[in-house]
């Protein structure tokens, strides 16, 4: 009980003093569950961030849930979360019950204007970041500019084109591991040309 | 708008965000049009909230909307929500690290969706620079009279917010090459926005 109080409060921790989110969050992860606590070692931290990238759902919440299973299994993951959202649903409750008071003020609506060339600048920066990692490959630029034509020209709705993607990782990786087993080579581009 | 029908909606968020925090933007921008639940306006209120607030953005973004569409039962269930999908495929996955040491078909799956994922967060980004850097309802006009050859430079100028492009084309290389945080970044465009009257 002790150890799933634990996990629950660093995350707690971790939640309330790192604004900015995921990538903000990794010095301070490091430090206190490789450095300070010894619960993973390096290795295991990065392997645990890489996946968390790469998976469904939420970057820091993912690495939280790696780490606490190793752990304390489902019971410390359930934990690890619960102690991680808290602060957000603390704060952000708080704001967006006051928020609507001042916002119509019109030095709430110029600061508001002012933060939004900011926030559209934050944003642009990150999909260019991201865009680097994730676009690498003649292939991935094509599915990345596939994705926003069928978004944006003809409306298909974005769960669908994960899906889709979904669909056609699976199919790339079953040619692949065909082609590993056999000598039969269809000529078709394997997944290792994507990035 | 029932607590099940914001249950739903963000349980599919969850399901099919790719890469954490802003990737969720993309899913969250077609749920709230399609359950008209913020304005343009309002989600850039929300980014910046989200962004300048401790904790994960997607979190952030998740308990604000459903504050604003259910109170606090409404943050509690779209918190919960959005974060399911992902607590049960990452704890699977765990469970396929540490038992099996190796995670079967992943690389190909994912070699495909996170470029797809990339491509979703520009659409976003184009939503957000639309309602962020012009006046509001002119882009469609913008785009009608580009297509039928009647677009002109007086236009484009009545269309854009001036002085909040000026501030968007100052800070994109500044952030990019100072790596500038995100609360001073915004809070420093909040007292530009109020001296320079924007």
């Amino acid at each position: 009980m002790k150890a799933l109080f634990d996990l629950s409060f660093v995350f707690f921790k971790i939640g309330l003093w790192t604004i900015g989110g995921g990538y903000a969050m990794v010095p301070l992860m490091q430090k206190e569950l490789v450095e300070k606590r010894r619960w993973l070692t390096e290795t295991e931290f990065l392997d645990f961030f890489t996946i968390a990238q790469s998976t469904v759902g939420i970057i820091a919440l993912n690495t939280a849930i790696l780490t606490a299973y190793k752990l304390k299994g489902i019971p410390g993951a359930i934990a690890a979360v619960l102690g991680f959202i808290t602060p957000s649903l603390v704060i952000i409750s708080l704001i967006a019950a006051f928020l609507g008071r001042f916002r119509e003020s019109p030095y709430m609506d110029r600061a508001f204007s002012g933060i939004a060339a900011a926030v559209t600048a934050l944003l642009l920066n990150t999909v260019i970041k991201v865009g680097r990692n994730t676009i690498k490959t003649l292939p991935g630029f094509l599915i990345a500019a596939a994705a926003l034509a069928g978004l944006r020209l003809f409306k298909v709705s974005p769960a669908l084109i994960i899906l889709g993607c979904l669909v056609l990782g699976l199919g790339l990786a079953f040619l692949n591991r065909r082609r590993d087993r056999g000598p039969r080579d269809t000529g078709e581009k394997g997944p290792e040309a994507l990035p | 708008m029932s607590l099940l029908n914001l249950c739903l909606s963000f349980f599919k968020i969850g399901l099919f965000t790719v890469g954490g925090g802003m990737a969720m933007l993309p899913l969250l921008i077609a749920e709230s049009e399609k359950n008209g639940w913020l304005t343009p306006q309002e989600i850039l209120d929300m980014i910046a909230i989200s962004e300048s607030t401790p904790g994960p953005i997607a979190v952030n973004m998740a308990t604000y909307v459903g504050y604003l569409r259910g109170g606090l039962a409404g943050s509690l269930a779209a918190t919960f929500s959005v974060i399911l999908p992902g607590f049960v495929i990452t704890s699977l996955i765990a469970y396929s690290y540490f038992k099996l040491k190796n995670l079967p078909g992943f690389t190909s799956v994912f070699s495909v969706l996170r470029p797809a994922g990339t491509g979703l967060m520009v659409s976003a980004f184009i939503t957000i620079a639309g309602a962020a850097l012009f006046f509001k309802d002119s882009l469609p006009a913008l785009g009608a009279a580009l297509f039928s050859g009647t677009l002109s430079a007086g236009a484009v100028v009545q269309a854009v917010r001036v002085k909040p492009l000026l501030l968007f084309v100052i800070l994109v290389p500044v952030i990019k090459k100072t790596g500038l945080h995100p609360v001073i970044c915004i809070l420093g465009a909040a007292a530009a926005g109020i001296i320079f009257k924007f």
